[in-house]
């Protein structure tokens, strides 16, 4: 698509060398603007990537841009490679990567980890627990007068707004003191128009008219007679008696007209004394701050961990404190792009500012949608730059043009908002042209009736009856509606629940994107439940819970019948001994679900948690639809699981998801695939930044909750409160709270009608409002400006004008009943089909490799060799050392290696055998080897004329790789020899029992020899050194002995983990026997009282 | 002296394994093989044995067991030895470079990680010294000479100080029995490398393998400086076929992964045959891992964990952890929890109720009275405390590192290991063998850290453990997996010498592959640049972009015959992936199929929500035969409440401490107070203040700020109703009196009514206390039938004329409400007229609910939704609009206000 003139304007690259403010109303293409500025100043102006710093609100538009500039440079290999490390992102992604590369000035953990708002939150809310408990601690009697001037309220939670808006706002706890109460009344001039009152003659007042009079001065007199700056409860009892009217005054005098003033002074200097009464209490919240910032940053140090807030603060005090460092960082950047310059926040102005080189910054916003104040943005940065750059004739550029919106919705938001407080006005000038349409593109549907309670539920059905006719009537440029063109946006998400029960019943797809809790959705608590079923059973609720999900899925009889004999865990593991009569299919359940959770729980801290959580989904079938909400939570549930397997024990994670659950029910969905075709519900902040071709806003009645907390802050005035006044237990704001409040209600009232704005402009080609009851709030305004009427049943299509002059429809729905849709349940998209695979048949699972040692191990006791060797329970302790090349080593053949002649000492033999030279060997081993030295064979190995020691090998057998090492073989007048030394302590009868285990060992080196060779060895010795006796060992393969037959068996054990045991007398000297083994007596507790 | 260069495909490793034949043919010892990776070193050899030759091990070795032989006299320092000396350097220089960071974890990684790329790289101080002049470098260097000098101290070598050593001796002529030496597999080397390279050179002939690619130009061009011949080989293999797949998330991905292997397994392709790439470890191991389980397919993951992640370490690491910090009540039951088989057994489970009750505690004979005190005291309990107590004994003792290490040693008997089940599968065995190696690399890294200390001197146990936790840290765990058949999952590094027919490189998302490469705040890029242009080896961010470019060309060229990609649309926190910009943007991609795997049973289908057994309608009707008013309040509230609370009676488990003293608790207190200052008229302070304690004293509720609050506002709002509480001086005033009274045949009710006053007329009145500020609710609310049935108690169980029943809120000034006659003490807005009809309606609607009770009505229908976020059955009821109650409670605060 062409670039118009005023977007042409708005990248124009020879103003790139000056600060650029784009005044970007919505759908004017801002992003494009923004990736073409950026491509241009790479191409044309050949500027590297890595000088430009681009800035967006959200991680989705930093990606969202990246990719786009990916595509510009596509046939620019080498800039589309630079993009990998360009600084494209959100400013936290900005603060992370700058104090990365400057950690260390940065005095921060290089490795730290960014605290996702989810673990933040419960680190925060658990600190300002910690908080008051130590200033209660330390100071009582200071925290109980704070207590009750603060009327008991549970001050964590409000803790930790405030020091979010303080940190937002760049404001340290200890420059909360240095903020000045606003004016207030001072007692002196009351006292003074007391004085004055007194003094005006009162001739012609009557009676009845004095005693009000006098009750009143008297009143002043006592509040006034308090001490000259001191507060006392007298003063405070006083001031909450002094009537707020001049009901049976005198008019028209002096006294009255003086006493009119004095009425409107008494709130303020009700506030002033209750500002001095708690001077005290104020300032032990202003320690309580302090004491809590401190700990939390301790927590959060002693994690190496940063939450949000921490980035950009610690970002602007590096560059604040560190002016080379400054100078550096600023040099590094060419040209600074910012989006949404409206969004930022005091502290994000502060650190853009320590950024920016001068005359390069490229910044776009838009003041009308500006709806982040809650979140502490403040849009006045982005006026003051504004008017910065058209004061100093700088590069101002507004685009006016609207690319997504047919013309009838654009009048339709200017008719409702015109000159609307807090909206600017600037034209929306539709400028895309779409296909004509005889419908009106703006409708409004009200739910009128008696009965309060239910309007909503008939404006949800209004809704969804609406929405059945559109999808699949309303034709749009791209054709036909979906319901995945739908999107219903709300104000206030309290009412989502009404809409989706309405959806539920009219069989419409939807997906909800944002708010509901995460951790009460069904398939979340189902497996919360069994986890915590896993971690204790004695859980009664969980178990209850995991006895009826899926999971189980007794009925409810047994579910009785269980409780009857007992707790239901208890129960279950008695299950055999009961006698409750349980119908069949119930105890075949509770039978498995038994035995599962006995494995699930041996199982639980060895392998991940997200394993087990899908074995336990596996084996008992439960499982929801590809791409449904419950598939995308099993999901999200999985990751929370895999990321926390390792870091704490199982049950310490149930409960960690527990306190998530208690503390921060916050936590969202996951946001649902685009493919899929339904119904978006989200808040309208949600909604920011996206477009969809129907938008419904829905709930135009409801407003949002205006209560502002007993406490408050702004970075204008500091720390509200609001105090209780002891005389009387009355409550009342102080000067602070006082001037804060007025700020909050005036920026919600004006971002109320941004986010109306905002709301309103999401929607390209139909936009329907609806609403219920009596119209309040935006409601009202639609009313009110549409100048139609919602308060009567009646359905029509009225003219409206615009104050442009120009005209458009609004069809208007105005009834009790829901409507009759002309179609129902629109065929639902059928999801995508599952394809069901079954698991493939393994074949091969034995080892590809083996040492010989353990072949002949294996033909001794199968179990042992499985225990000792494949599974590597060494009984003795450790002889391992892990290291890198811990797998080379494991494929030797070691002497020593083996339980049956495991010694350091046999190695020195060998070792010394083998012609080593060690330097502290052993006498013993010394001795030994001279024994085999002088020995027959010895003698015949030194005059041999072809001899090999130590040989280690690798050989195929039956698709095994063994490993050997031979001790020695050699060829001497003409026989070929293989022999192999052994240390067992053994007497010489001994030996011979010995040798028969030891003989597979050799029969397989023979084998080697013989493919080494060419031909078999004539001769096979086992020496054993100790009694000085030698063995031999006959290589004729016999039936039973065949060494590939026992590499097959062997192979075929691995394959189906089959080990038999080989009991007998030798299992005496088993370090397995009666404890891993089961042969013998199987003294393993597996007794259980209960 | 020959370099082969030639890219992926062109027979490189294939020419050196076709001389190794010949040689072991020949019984020629005198070729060698170096190869990067102990696995490939295997692997190869493996392949050869296949063959039908014998193989001698040592022909196909890596570079560092090569050296061996010429530097066994110096051993390498162990990982773990090396970063605790770089962290006690660090702290014994103190140097103010790094004092504001000098406590971190993270800093003394990132120093190790400096100082061995330094190190590999060969640099030594006095190099460094010239060129890193900023505070920071100075600093740096600094330490790098204080650990060189250290490592030597202890006689011990860095690797490249081997390699040195090596090359010094080979250059002496001590090889002479090697004729030819193959180095295949390295992409560059490092400067010790191409000494020993020029050392094996002067005596045998030596072929280098590299690829063409520019990431090897540098040492291609040292080798060729030093008289090198080079020869470049063509690709000879075909293109494999190549597919890229989009998946909605990276479970998806894994799925679509194992998918496509069972059908290319079912196809015939051997799993060996496969394998997949991956870049990072950290996100794909674990799902990957958890897929191909899933999906029954058997695979070996080529990376190591992390020793101190396993449970088995966690348990006895823990155990000492515990006892070093007090035994501290909640630490302590998470590691009893760990230990094998008693953790899980039933007495444990009543034992960690127990204790949670008790939390927050510390101190091991309160943990040994509670396992006492418990109902059932269980030997498996009462023993592992008694084995923990052992290490009690450790407390006041000082010994050497060594005896600490013998000491500790005896920490593994505390694992209790568990018999294997029979046939459990390989998965399954895996995991013993996982245990069993952990059991052992405990013991071997207590063997390390006892090496680690530089003095002999005995010290407590603490000063120990911090040394050998930091060395369990330091270690990996790696489980062998030697299985024939599985798929291998490696990493790129891994990879880059494998050749697989079919192979998967997953992840290919911008920030994975490529990586963002960490920046080094030691070492920065300008400081790096700097050395670079001195002629130093270190890598810049080029370089490392470069690097990073390779290992994708490498991932990309495994395969013979095909190449699957992949990447997840989406990240794990639902956020928008961004494609590798190494992909060809234009690539079209597929999406992955949903698929499962086939289950073992279908989910289980709901059983109706309803008793009918008659034996069953029996035991209720018996056990509800006689109700209080507040049960049937909660049956009309909701059936299933009523049959989770009064029927099944399902208890709560332990409440966290800041839940203890939650309304009921508090509702409790004030009822107590209040019966006890009616009777007595003592001081209500007092009063409350006993009652108050003992609940301290039996409830544990936690000291602090919380529950002082609450302590004050209970005991302001018990003041303020003490003060105002006037009723007339001839009212026979009572409390807590029980009462029942039979409603119709075989059904009655019992209660205790907090407050029974009678006039001298024979006019009753009752008050019923509640500790909220709301009575609306309870006025309007027509399935309320505490305020008729008690009406009814007062004329049919009291004998009374029914003159008011009135519920009075405790909280935040008192009032009343009800029904009756308005008194004058009451600060009443809310009285509606006692009449009869009221107390018969009253009267059905019990009846009613009696009736459906005994009919065995329990599927949940709340009356009012609204109650469930508060119901403690929400979890069980599987009511469906619960949940959506529950969603839009917990949205309130979610959003813009
Ligand atoms: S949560 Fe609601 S539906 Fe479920 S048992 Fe409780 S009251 Fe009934």
């Amino acid at each position: 698509m062409e670039f118009s003139a005023e977007q042409r304007r708005a990248v124009d690259i020879e103003k790139a060398r000056q600060d650029t403010c784009v005044v970007a109303g919505p759908g004017s293409g801002k992003t494009r603007v923004l990736v073409r500025f950026y491509e241009r100043l790479v191409i044309e102006a050949n500027v590297h990537p890595d000088r430009l710093l681009a800035i967006t609100f959200t991680e989705k538009a930093a990606r969202n841009m990246k990719e786009r500039l990916a595509e510009a440079f596509r046939e620019l290999p080498d800039q589309r490679r630079q993009l990998e490390q360009a600084h494209v992102s959100t400013i936290h992604g900005f603060c992370a990567r700058l104090l990365r590369e400057n950690a260390i000035a940065a005095g921060i953990d290089p490795d730290f980890t960014v605290l996702d708002a989810r673990r933040a939150t419960v680190l925060e809310q658990q600190t300002a627990i910690d908080t008051l408990d130590q200033m209660f601690a330390e100071q009582p009697e200071a925290m109980c007068r704070l207590m009750r001037g603060l009327a008991f309220p549970n001050i964590a939670s409000t803790i930790l707004a405030i020091y979010d808006g303080m940190r937002a706002a760049g404001v340290r706890p200890q420059q909360l003191r240095n903020f000045e109460a606003p004016p207030g009344t001072e007692l002196s001039q009351i006292r003074q128009a007391c004085e004055e009152m007194r003094s005006e003659s009162t001739w012609n007042w009557s009676a009845g008219q004095l005693e009000p009079l006098e009750e009143r001065l008297e009143i002043l007199e006592r509040i006034c007679g308090t001490s000259q700056n001191g507060v006392t409860l007298d003063g405070l009892r006083a001031i909450a008696e002094f009537p707020n009217n001049l009901k049976g005054l005198k008019t028209a005098n002096p006294i009255y007209a003086r006493m009119r003033i004095v009425k409107d002074q008494i709130s303020q200097l009700y506030r002033t004394l209750v500002t001095a009464f708690y001077a005290p209490e104020r300032e032990t919240l202003y320690a309580m701050f302090g004491l809590f910032d401190r700990l939390y940053s301790e927590e959060k140090r002693k994690l190496g961990a940063m939450d949000f807030s921490d980035l950009e603060s610690f970002a602007v005090r590096l560059l604040d404190e560190d002016a080379e460092l400054r100078r550096r960082v600023q040099s590094g950047f060419e040209h600074v792009l910012m989006d949404e310059l409206q969004d930022t926040n005091g502290q994000q102005t502060k650190l853009v500012n320590l950024l920016r080189p001068p005359n390069s910054f490229y910044a776009v916003g838009d003041i009308n949608q500006s709806i982040y104040g809650f979140r502490y943005a403040d849009p006045a940065g982005f006026s003051e730059y504004r008017e910065t750059v058209e004061r100093d004739g700088k590069h101002f550029v507004e685009l006016e043009e609207n690319w997504r919106s047919r013309p009838e919705i654009l009048s339709a938001v200017e008719t409702i908002l015109d000159h609307a407080d807090g909206i600017e006005p600037r034209r929306l000038v539709a400028a895309k042209t779409f296909p004509p349409k005889h419908e009106p593109s703006v409708e409004v549907l009200a739910a009128i009736g008696e009965d309060p309670a239910k309007l909503l539920e008939v404006e949800a059905e209004l809704v969804a009856g609406r929405i059945l006719e559109l999808a699949g009537g309303l034709e749009l440029a791209k054709g036909t509606a979906t319901y995945g063109d739908i999107a219903v946006l709300v104000r206030n998400s309290e009412v989502v629940g009404t809409f989706t029960g309405a959806f539920e019943r009219a069989n419409i797809p939807y997906l909800l994107n944002q708010g509901k809790g995460f951790f009460e959705g069904r398939v979340v608590v189902d497996l919360m439940s069994l986890l915590r079923v896993i971690s204790n059973p004695r859980d009664e609720l969980s178990m209850a819970a995991a006895l009826r999900s899926p999971f189980v899925g007794v009925s409810d009889e047994a579910l009785l019948r269980l409780r009857l004999e007992g707790t239901l865990g208890g129960a279950l593991r008695r299950l055999e001994h009961l006698e409750a009569p349980f119908d069949a299919q119930d105890l075949e359940k509770l039978r498995r679900f038994r035995e599962q959770l006995q494995r699930w729980r041996d199982e639980r801290d060895l392998i991940g948690f997200d394993r087990l959580l899908i074995r336990a989904m596996d084996e008992t079938g439960y499982a929801c639809e590809p791409g449904s909400r419950g598939a995308l939570n099993i999901e999200k549930l999985l990751t929370l699981a895999r990321e926390t397997t390792g870091r704490i024990s199982f049950s310490e994670f149930v409960e960690e998801i527990d306190l998530m659950r208690a503390t921060n029910a916050r936590d969202t969905d996951v946001p649902p695939e685009d493919a899929v075709n339904a119904v978006r519900i989200m808040t309208v902040h949600a909604a920011k930044g996206l477009e969809f071709p129907v938008v419904f806003l829905a709930a135009l009645h409801k407003g949002i909750q205006e209560n502002v907390p007993a406490m408050c802050f702004s970075p204008q005035t500091g720390l509200g409160v609001r105090w209780r006044n002891p005389a009387t237990g009355e409550e009342k704001s102080d000067l602070f709270h006082a001037a804060v409040r007025d700020q909050i209600h005036r920026r919600e009232k004006e971002e109320g009608n941004r986010v109306f704005y905002v709301a309103m402009t999401r929607a390209e080609e139909h936009l329907v409002f609806s609403c219920s009851g009596p119209p309040k709030n935006w409601a009202a305004l639609v009313q009110k400006r549409l100048g139609i009427d919602l308060t009567a049943p009646h359905r029509k299509v009225q003219p409206v004008t615009a104050p442009d002059g120009d005209s458009f429809s609004v069809r208007v729905i105005a009834t009790s009943t829901a409507l009759q849709p002309a179609r129902t349940a629109a065929p639902r998209v059928p999801p995508e089909p599952v394809e069901f695979v079954s698991k493939p048949a393994r074949t091969d699972q034995h080892d590809s490799t083996a040492s010989v040692t353990s072949i002949a191990l294996f033909a001794h006791c199968p179990r042992r060799y499985y225990l000792g060797r494949y599974l590597g329970w060494q009984p003795g302790g450790a002889r391992m050392v892990i290291d890198a090349e811990a797998e080379e080593d494991e494929d030797r053949d070691r002497p020593g290696d083996d339980e049956l002649d495991a010694s350091e000492f046999g190695s020195q033999v060998h070792a010394l055998l083998a012609g080593q030279k060690i330097e502290d060997a052993a006498p013993e081993a010394l001795r030994l080897a001279e024994i085999f030295r002088a020995s027959d064979i010895g003698r015949r190995a030194a005059r041999s004329s072809r001899l090999e020691r130590e040989f280690d090998f690798l050989m195929d057998l039956e698709d095994v790789v063994l490993r050997g090492q031979i001790d020695l073989w050699f060829e001497e007048a003409g026989e070929l020899v293989l022999a192999d030394y052994k240390t067992d302590d053994v007497t010489g009868r001994e030996a011979e029992a010995r040798a028969a285990i030891y003989a597979p060992q050799l029969r397989l080196y023979a084998l080697a020899i013989e493919r080494v060779v060419g031909r078999a060895p004539d001769k096979a010795i086992i020496y054993f050194l100790r009694p000085n006796f030698a063995v031999d060992v006959s290589l004729e393969p016999t039936l039973l002995d065949d060494p590939q037959a026992l590499v097959r068996d062997f192979r075929d054990a691995q394959a189906e983990l089959n080990f038999p045991l080989h009991e007998g007398q030798h299992c005496r000297e088993c370090p397995f026997f009666r404890g891993l083994c089961p042969a013998g007596a199987a003294p393993q507790d597996e007794a259980d009282s209960s | 002296m020959l370099i082969l260069t030639g890219p992926a495909g062109s027979g490189k490793t294939f020419l050196a394994l076709q001389q190794l034949r010949e040689a072991i043919r020949l019984h020629d010892d005198s070729v060698r093989l170096l190869v990067p990776t102990a696995t490939m070193a295997a692997h190869l050899r493996n392949e050869l044995a296949r063959e039908g030759l014998v193989v001698r091990p040592s022909l196909i070795q890596t570079l560092w067991r090569f050296i061996e032989r010429w530097v066994s006299d110096l051993p390498q320092i162990s990982d773990p030895a090396y970063a605790l000396l770089v962290e006690r350097t660090v702290r014994r220089l103190n140097l103010p470079a790094f004092a504001k960071v000098a406590d971190f974890g993270g800093f003394h990684a990132m120093l190790v990680r400096t100082l061995e790329e330094l190190s590999t790289a060969g640099l030594d101080s006095a190099a460094l010294e010239k060129y890193l002049t900023t505070t920071l470098g100075e600093a740096l260097v600094k330490v790098h000479r204080e650990v060189s000098c250290a490592i030597s101290a202890k006689h011990l070598g860095s690797r490249s100080d081997r390699l040195r050593l090596a090359a010094e001796r080979i250059g002496k002529g001590e090889t002479a029995e090697l004729k030819t030496v193959w180095l295949d597999g390295f992409f560059s080397l490092t400067d010790p490398e191409l000494e020993l390279v020029k050392a094996l050179a002067a005596h045998a002939e030596v072929i280098v393998t590299l690829p063409d690619d520019e990431i090897a130009s540098t040492t291609r061009g040292r080798l060729l400086a030093a008289g090198f011949a080079e020869k470049s080989l063509k690709r000879r293999r075909e293109v494999p076929s190549r597919q890229l797949v989009v998946a909605p998330s990276l479970e998806r991905e894994a799925d679509e992964i194992a998918r496509q292997i069972v059908e290319q397994n079912r196809a015939g392709r051997p799993f060996r045959e496969i394998g997949i790439i991956i870049r990072s470890g950290d996100v794909y191991v674990p799902v990957l891992r958890s897929t191909l389980e899933r999906f029954g397919i058997p695979a070996r993951f080529y990376f190591g964990g992390e020793l101190m992640e396993h449970a088995v370490v966690r348990y006895l690491a823990g155990a000492v952890d515990v006892m070093l910090g007090g035994w501290d009540y909640s630490e302590t039951l998470a590691v009893m929890k760990l230990a094998p088989g008693a953790g899980t057994s039933a007495p444990m489970d009543r034992f960690d109720f127990a204790v949670r009750q008790r939390i927050p505690g510390c101190g091991l004979d309160a943990l040994r009275k509670i396992a006492d005190e418990l109902p059932y005291p269980d030997q498996r309990v009462v023993r592992l405390l008694a084995d923990l107590s052992a290490l009690e004994s450790w407390r006041a003792l000082k010994l050497k590192p060594a005896e600490w290490t013998r000491s500790l040693a005896s920490l593994r008997a505390l694992h209790k290991t568990q018999r294997p089940r029979e046939a459990a599968g390989h998965e399954a065995a895996l995991t013993w063998r996982t245990q069993a190696l952990a059991l052992q690399a405990f013991d071997s890294a207590l063997f390390e850290a006892a090496l680690s200390f530089d003095s002999a001197a005995a010290m407590p146990l603490s000063d120990y453990w911090s040394t050998a936790k930091a060395v369990l840290k330091l270690q990996p765990l790696r489980v062998p997996d030697h299985r024939r058949d599985v798929v291998h999952v490696l990493s790129v590094h891994e990879a880059r010498q494998w050749e697989l027919p079919l192979v998967f490189v997953c992840g290919l998302v911008e920030g994975q592959f490529p990586r963002f490469h960490r920046p080094d705040p030691l070492l920065p890029e300008h400081a790096r640049r700097r050395l670079k242009e001195n002629g130093l080896r270190i890598r810049s961010a080029e370089d490392t972009e470069k690097e990073e470019k390779f290992l994708f060309d490498s991932a990309m060229t495994r395969a013979t015959r095909a190449l699957v990609l992949s990447y997840p649309k989406t990240d794990s926190r639902g956020e928008q992936n961004l494609r590798s910009l190494y992909l060809d943007l234009a690539e079209p991609a597929v999406r992955a199929r949903p698929v499962r795997v086939r289950p073992v049973r279908t989910q289980a289908p709901g059983a109706p929500i309803m008793i009918r057994s008659s034996e069953l309608l029996q035991v209720i009707a018996t056990r509800h035969a006689d109700v209080r008013p507040t049960a049937l309040e909660s049956f009309l509230q909701c059936p299933f409440q009523f049959f989770g609370r009064h029927t099944l009676k399902l208890e709560e488990p332990p409440l966290r401490p800041d839940q203890r003293l939650d309304f009921r608790m508090r509702g409790k207190i004030v009822h107590q107070t209040i019966a006890e200052w009616v009777n007595t008229k003592l001081p209500i302070e007092g009063i409350f203040d006993r009652i108050f304690h003992e609940g301290v004293a039996e409830k544990n509720f936690p000291a602090g700020y919380q529950t002082e609050l609450l302590r004050a506002q209970m005991l302001e709002d018990l003041m303020h109703f003490a003060e105002s509480d006037r009723w007339p001086a001839d009212f026979e005033s009572k409390t807590e009196e029980a009462f029942t009274c039979a409603l119709v045949d075989g059904f009655s009710i019992h209660g205790r009514i907090d407050r029974l006053l009678k006039a001298p007329d024979g006019r009753g009145f009752i008050v019923d206390y509640k500790y909220s500020d709301k009575l609306k609710d309870k006025l309007e609310n027509q399935n309320l039938l505490q305020g008729p049935l008690y009406a009814l108690a007062l004329e049919r169980a009291f004998g009374l004329r029914p003159g008011g029943m009135f519920y009075c809120a405790m909280r935040k000034g008192f009032q009343y409400g009800g029904w009756g006659e308005q008194m004058e003490n009451m600060n009443a807005a809310n009285v509606l007229p006692l009449t009869s009809e009221w107390l018969q309606a009253g009267v059905e609607r019990s009846v009613r609910a009696a009736g459906e009770i005994t009919k065995g009505q329990i599927e949940p229908f709340p009356n009012d939704p609204r109650i469930c976020p508060r119901c403690e059955f929400r979890d069980v009821c599987r009511f469906a609009g619960a949940g959506e109650a529950l969603e839009t409670a917990a949205l309130e605060t979610a959003e813009g206000a």
